[in-house]
């Protein structure tokens, strides 16, 4: 353990909208992170998630955050385009930094940021809190184990739930990029696939639908990747539709492996769900998990333990890139019609 | 009152004759005239469909022309291998019997092409052994639902057809050499029927990818036994396709299912196959939810002969399923896009 380090850590958040309230209500529950400052583009914003929260500080600009003495880890959940230079910025000033994904929108972006990091000896992570759904991983660590032999084939699919409404969709930064969903949610859908196949996409062919009308953004994709050990894959990004009363927005998971095979009908639980004549709700989606479900938490206490204990994160930025590498294949098989090579230079 | 139809059952080499034949040859109205397996040299074929002669007690024959020219059937359930089978469908058409035919209909896009077109002409009664996703009893109201429009528009669909259990029912290495297919050929005219009947548009493009991943026989003759194909129709809708053979034993049945996204709702298919109730006490039973699909799709069959009427498996479709097949084939060997 880093002895130099408190314990725990000290954690300033940037954004505090939206998926923010997630990351805020995880460091209540991780037990090695203590959210003590917060920062948004909206001041207003950001004096009500500093109550909401009980927190030190509002901070009233990147820069103050970065530059506060008590902060150690820098938790970045602003827009995906802003990402990569207030990572640079947090890590120029010698803060650790989680990055939701995706950590950026070009493999030249990742670079920087694994340099800056490496050169100024901090820690940075991409968020993929997926992975830490109790049940997705133990999936995984079945599937690790051996236990269906080689996996052979996997799939992922995902829908978004009702609370991002379709009106409020195009408000999630996309700069008009049709693609968006694909660019943002893929990173999910990717990085499992990755993770759970434990090698890389190299080729991929994508297939999108624009779903409604009323929606600028393109609202569901495939693709059909292929990895470099022969392993086919196949995820899906929707949010063409959330009818009412449908149970499982979280998606699933089917894996084939040589030997067996798991199926995972919906991977994402909610602790409190109602259906009922109104539509589905997910009372207080944002603090929906009981701790044991809390994978932003279950994420969070990792990432921080790696940093206490002087250790990697424990998903690389390499294998961030990699994934990103897989996605930007998978938006320009969108774009072009024809199957990508995955291009990792 | 109609006279019995007078049927005959060419070709025992698969399964086809054991479960739809038999409920051809069953039906309340329809007549068995014949039963005949060319003399290929395949011995278990022939045991099997002199077997089956001997039970209904009317002729084997072992030479398909004889049936028609001999026996004079209205009707006939056709399971050839595809060199021969469009040849002998356009023997029927000419001769204007109609015609079940065991997929694929044929080995080539010409030859199915030039079959098709005599087949038009002759205005015989012709529909194509595909029947689990039209006739199952979860497709059957599933697709009545889509039809109704209870989820609106489809705009996305999933359909996957797994087999468990393998090496169980794996083709021989000598099937293998000869056909060059396997798991693909085998199920893909599932998915890609099913997704033509929920889109109801010509397909657009067709991406796919193959493998041999479970069996080494697969692999040494370089047939598949898992694909996924990514299909995308006319209108806008696209699909995703998953067959293929497993490994996996502990699975009690085909993992048959889909899923269609549509502008109003969604739609699952968990059991697609639907069979029935497995009842286990002493010993296992199934108990049938309703009718089988073999017993749906042949009374549909003869219905369509009766009221002159479109078989719920089209020629157009089991030729439009025919061509997509060799698109997704060639998609996989040469990794590209097929576009139509």
């Amino acid at each position: 353990m880093n002895k130099s380090m408190p314990r725990p850590l000290r954690v300033g958040q940037l954004g505090c909208n939206g998926v923010a309230h997630n990351h805020a209500a995880a460091h209540q529950v991780t037990g090695n992170t203590k959210l003590v400052a917060a920062y948004d583009v909206d001041p207003q914003r950001t004096a009500a998630f500093v109550e909401k929260y009980n927190l030190d500080t509002a901070h009233a600009t990147p820069e103050a955050i970065f530059q506060d003495d008590q902060i150690d880890l820098i938790d970045l959940v602003t827009p995906d385009r802003t990402h990569v230079p207030l990572a640079l910025e947090a890590i120029a000033c010698g803060k650790h930094v989680l990055i939701e994904k995706p950590i950026a929108w070009s493999l030249e972006e990742v670079d920087q940021v694994m340099v800056a990091a490496r050169e100024r000896g901090v820690s940075a992570m991409s968020c993929q809190s997926q992975r830490w759904v109790p049940k997705l991983r133990k999936l995984v660590e079945r599937v690790h184990a051996g236990d269906i032999g080689e996996p052979v084939f996997a799939r992922c699919w995902g829908g978004c739930p009702p609370f991002w409404s379709a009106d409020a969709w195009p408000k999630f930064n996309s700069d008009g990029r049709i693609e968006y969903l694909l660019l943002h949610n893929g990173m999910h859908s990717m990085d499992m696939l990755c993770w759970l196949l434990n090698d890389k996409p190299t080729s991929v062919y994508t297939l999108g639908h624009p779903g409604d009308s009323a929606v600028p953004l393109w609202e569901y994709f495939n693709v059909n990747a292929s990895f470099s050990r022969g392993a086919i894959g196949l995820f899906e990004e929707s949010r063409i539709v959330q009818p009412q009363g449908y149970p499982t927005p979280g998606g699933g998971m089917h894996v084939i492996g040589t030997e067996g095979t798991i199926v995972l009908e919906a991977t994402c639980g909610h602790a409190v769900s109602i259906y009922n004549k109104d539509g589905t709700h997910y009372p207080g989606s944002h603090v929906y998990m009981t701790e044991q479900e809390n994978y932003f938490g279950g994420q969070m206490r990792a990432y921080a333990d790696s940093i206490l204990q002087n250790e990697p994160p424990p998903i690389s930025l390499e294998f961030s890139r990699m994934v990103l590498a897989g996605v930007l294949a998978a938006v320009e098989s969108f774009k072009s019609g024809q199957p990508v090579e995955v291009d990792y230079a | 009152m109609r006279k019995p139809i007078r049927v005959a059952l060419v070709g025992f080499s698969y399964g086809h004759q054991m479960d739809y034949g038999r409920q051809l040859a069953d039906h309340p109205l329809t007549e068995l005239v014949a039963v005949c397996h060319p003399d290929d040299g395949s011995d278990d074929a022939i045991a099997l469909a002199r077997e089956f002669a001997e039970q209904r007690g009317v002729p084997f024959v072992d030479n398909a022309d004889d049936v028609i020219r001999t026996h004079r059937p209205e009707a006939i359930s056709i399971a050839l291998p595809p060199e021969i089978n469009t040849d002998y469908v356009t023997a029927c058409a000419e001769a204007g019997i109609h015609v079940m035919c065991e997929k694929p209909i044929g080995a080539t896009a010409q030859t199915v092409d030039d079959m098709a077109a005599v087949v038009r002409a002759s205005g015989i009664t012709f529909t194509c052994a595909i029947p689990a996703v039209v006739y199952s009893n979860a497709f059957r109201p599933a697709m009545e639902q889509l039809e109704q429009g209870a989820i609106g528009e489809p705009r996305t669909a999933h359909f996957q057809f797994l087999q468990p259990r393998g090496p169980q029912y794996t083709l021989s290495p000598e099937a293998c050499r000869q056909r060059g297919r396997a798991e693909l050929a085998n199920f893909g005219p599932y998915g890609i029927l099913a997704l033509r009947k929920v889109f109801k548009q010509p397909i657009r493009s067709i991406f796919a990818r193959k493998r041999a991943a479970f069996y080494e026989h697969y692999r040494e003759h370089g047939v598949e036994d898992i694909a996924l194909l990514s299909v995308a129709f006319q209108g806008g809708g696209v699909g995703t396709i998953l067959v293929g053979r497993t490994t996996t034993q502990s699975q009690p049945t085909t993992d048959c299912r889909m899923q269609v996204v549509g502008s109003q709702g969604v739609l699952n298919i968990e059991n697609g196959l639907g069979y029935g109730l497995d009842l286990f006490r002493d010993e296992y039973r199934r108990v049938n939810f309703g009718p089988s699909v073999g017993q749906l799709y042949a009374d549909d069959f003869v219905q369509a002969i009766c009221h002159q009427a479109s078989p719920g498996i089209s020629l157009d479709e089991a030729v439009d399923v025919f061509h997509a097949l060799e698109n997704a084939f060639a998609s996989a060997e040469a990794g590209q896009v097929i576009e139509r």
